[in-house]
């Protein structure tokens, strides 16, 4: 058999997408056009890849057949360098993870530290976590909704969505001094207390962030062509998103209800309402919705945190900058914007960790991938990347 | 002052030196200036973002708050129509390669901005990391290197500001 | 594991016939098997509802290589997450792949075999993740080096050791590299001194 009529005769077993490139009455069938399966090299320097990221896309016609991703082009070896550095100093390394959410890397890796040398944390403490935590998760959704909006053509929204990150930005360099890499939540608290007046800038910020969702979400998801590209595409069912280890917005997108928030509770959360975001198809556009309402939920908890922040300390009393924990094991995991984020930390009782496992929740993202996205555009690959949201910092490590 | 002086005896320096040369070499400089004003007020950038600091960086210069358009600094895709590059994070060892085809690739004359610590020597991961490369210098030429973890947009800025300063220092047409 | 860890455990549940997890101080429920046992312990939880697979890690010991796995249950009312453990010996770090059972286990024990060495039998494709294919060692090993890395000098050495044994290990080549990264960030500044500054032993 001739590879020509190979190529025929595959062409017999593709999907129903194929047969929806037939033009009504100019091409009858798509079987006469014979094409040969390409591969692409996507990356490692391309603009919608969020990163570093390399892929081959094996293609016939506008069809993926298969996707080979290759990662690791990030690689700085956190997990090494945590083994040499003393707890408090692996601290700022946790900013560089995903450097789109540094708090809630913070957050997740003290909170593994404490758990395994049995530190409470001041209530005070407790709520501005939570305010910056949840600021942080608006500010990563800001930015995932401005690169959806541009992947799929859009740039407008991009410069409206960093317009309001500069808001929190703002915010965030009055608390703690920098813009992307925080180094502000410490092991037994936070470095500092707020500064006079922030809580009230805070609760101004999100005021004004919850009127102008509205028109945010009319700008991005209500467009018609947002819609267009991104109704339908790559879905995913429950089952496929447990088999392939999502989590956070892509793994809720599919229905499964399972947010760290409210399934494993830490620090304040289960004295705030708020609602976990849930939706039932799994495409491309549920992934994106899913990001815009936890802004909304994220608005809520921020603004019952502070009407119920208490006074105090926002230390932990008598943790040395260097300290020696009892030999032992502490994980300690929190909802990330990207989803379930944790630190394994193993202590053998000296003042530096044993060992220092990183659960990223974009690695387990991006390994879905390939099943996501075989079958559908060339296109399409890239905004149902983009969906996952992956970051590179996160996933290579 | 002793600066102001020097300065002083400079300047006489070089205008002696013009007018000892040739018309035609004035004609040349002229040109090389006015080429090299070209180049200065349309240095397009390539998108490369690496790590961390392609997101205090790179993605916020253009928008509404810095705004480097107003420098000539646009944004493109594809080094073949780009003559900066902006090295924004972390090299790796698996990376490394690609970041100096993608130099290649630039059609001269080309610039390179090392931004943050890590392109400046390998940052934090200094020490102890095994597949960090230590410094953008040790595969491309640097022109600029931009301090921070990550530099704010506004050093960002500053050093494109220096580059078109170096861009006008060079005399002759190269 | 010190004796009030031990005297800690508190909790534990039968998730299945034979199958018994032990709350730990720090993790949560642990089950702890044999690496011949690895895979039916595994199966047993994933038919008791535990269909999330979140992560496995290697900690590198002098003789053997630890391995923890984690996986969440959606389904079970109480919604618990397991940490799996087991130990394979470094002369010969063979264990079964967890792939047939849940797919995301396939980039987390490319992970695992690129960083520890660790070779699960069974797995599609086992291959390097994040280093390149023709890399030689496996970096997260405790005993690994090589002429790229540059370590920091903290004190292992013998000389140092009667120095250092009263204080930690000093930082200071950290901190001079740091300054001289970052002169125009007051910020990044204040960090970089309260990280490695570690004489006075108390925050703030």
């Amino acid at each position: 058999m001739s590879k020509l009529e190979e190529m025929k005769i595959s062409n017999h077993n593709l999907s129903e997408l194929e047969k929806d490139l037939a033009l009504n009455g100019e091409v009858e069938s798509t079987e006469d056009i014979v094409t040969e399966e390409l591969a692409i090299h996507f990356g490692p320097q391309h603009p919608s890849a969020h990163g570093v990221f390399h892929a081959i896309f094996h293609v016939k016609g506008e069809v993926v057949t298969k996707i080979e991703p290759d990662i690791g082009y990030l690689h700085r070896c956190f997990e090494k360098i945590a083994e040499n550095r003393t707890y408090t100093q692996f601290i700022p390394y946790t900013d560089r993870m995903d450097y789109v959410a540094s708090m809630t890397n913070n957050w997740a890796y003290c909170m593994a530290v404490e758990k395994l040398a049995g530190i409470e944390v001041p209530e005070r403490a407790e709520y501005i976590r939570v305010i910056v935590g949840e600021l942080q998760r608006i500010a990563s959704h800001l930015v995932f909704l401005s690169t959806a909006g541009s992947e799929a053509g859009a740039l407008t929204p991009f410069v409206y969505f960093f317009d309001e990150r500069e808001g929190i930005l703002t915010l965030y360099e009055k608390i703690c001094g920098a813009r992307l890499t925080y180094n502000y939540i410490r092991i037994g608290g936070v470095r500092a207390d707020a500064p006079e007046g922030w809580l009230d800038d805070t609760l101004a910020f999100v005021t004004r962030l919850k009127k102008r969702m509205y028109d945010y979400d009319r700008l991005v998801l209500g467009n018609y062509i947002f819609k267009k590209r991104f109704i339908g595409v790559a879905p995913f069912s429950a089952e496929q998103a447990l088999d392939w280890g999502l989590t956070g917005p892509p793994l809720r997108s599919t229905g499964v209800s399972y947010d760290v928030r409210r399934s494993d509770p830490y620090s304040v959360y289960p004295r705030l309402e708020f609602d976990v975001v849930v939706k039932y198809k799994g495409d491309n556009y549920d992934r994106a919705c899913i990001r815009s309402d936890e802004i909304k939920q994220s608005i809520r908890i921020i603004e019952q945190a502070i009407e119920q922040i208490p006074e105090g300390p926002v230390k932990a009393d008598g943790i040395a900058k260097v300290f020696k924990p009892a030999a032992g094991e502490g994980y300690g995991h929190v909802e990330s914007p990207k989803g379930d984020l944790g630190f394994y930390v193993v202590s053998d009782g000296t003042t530096k960790p044993y060992r220092v496992k990183i659960q990223g929740p974009s690695f387990g993202n991006l390994q879905a991938l390939p099943a996501m996205s075989e079958g559908t555009y060339i296109g399409d690959v890239v905004l149902t990347l983009g969906t996952l949201d992956p970051v590179f910092g996160e996933v290579d490590r | 002052m002793d600066v102001e002086k020097e300065q002083q005896d400079y300047t006489t320096k070089v205008g002696l030196l013009r007018e000892q040369m040739p018309p035609t070499n004035i004609l040349l400089t002229k040109a090389g200036d006015l080429i090299n004003w070209g180049r200065k007020n349309s240095l397009w950038w390539m998108g490369f973002g690496l790590a961390c600091c392609a997101i205090d960086t790179i993605m916020i210069i253009n928008q509404a708050k810095y705004d480097a358009d107003r420098m000539g600094v646009v944004y493109r895709n594809t080094p073949r129509q780009s003559d900066l590059m902006l090295v924004a994070g972390t090299i790796t060892q698996k990376m490394a390669p690609m970041v100096r085809q993608l130099y290649e690739q630039m059609a001269e004359p080309k610039y390179v901005l090392a931004l943050g610590a890590c392109a400046i020597n390998g940052g934090p991961f200094y020490y102890d990391s095994y597949t960090v490369v230590k410094g953008a210098d040790k595969i491309i030429p640097v022109d600029v290197y931009v301090p921070g973890c990550p530099p704010r947009p506004e050093a960002t800025l500053y050093a494109i500001e220096m580059l078109r300063k170096k861009i006008m220092a060079r005399g002759k047409i190269d | 594991m010190s004796d009030e860890n031990i005297m800690n455990q508190g909790n534990s549940e039968e998730i299945s016939a034979g199958i018994k997890i032990v709350e730990e101080k720090g993790i949560g429920y642990t089950l702890t098997v044999e690496r011949e046992d690895l895979f039916k312990a595994a199966s047993a939880l994933k038919e008791a509802g535990f269909d999330l697979f979140l992560f496995v890690s290697g900690i590198d010991y002098p003789e053997s290589i630890k391995l923890t796995y984690r996986v969440y249950s959606s389904k079970r009312q109480n919604k618990l997450a397991v940490m799996l453990k087991t130990e394979v010996p470094k002369s010969d770090p063979t264990v079964d792949s967890l792939v047939p059972l849940w797919s995301a286990a396939n980039w987390h024990e490319r992970e695992t075999y690129d960083l520890y060495g660790v070779i699960f039998k069974g797995h599609p494709d086992l291959r390097r993740i994040f280093l390149p294919q023709d890399w030689v060692g496996y970096p997260l090993r405790k005993d690994y080096s090589d002429d790229h890395m540059t370590v920091m000098d903290d004190g292992k050495k013998d000389k140092d050791k009667a120095a250092a044994k009263d204080k930690p290990a000093a930082a200071a080549p950290k901190e001079s590299a740091e300054k001289q990264d970052a002169p125009e960030q007051p910020s990044d500044i204040a960090d970089a001194n309260e990280v490695s500054t570690n004489g006075s032993d108390k925050n703030e």
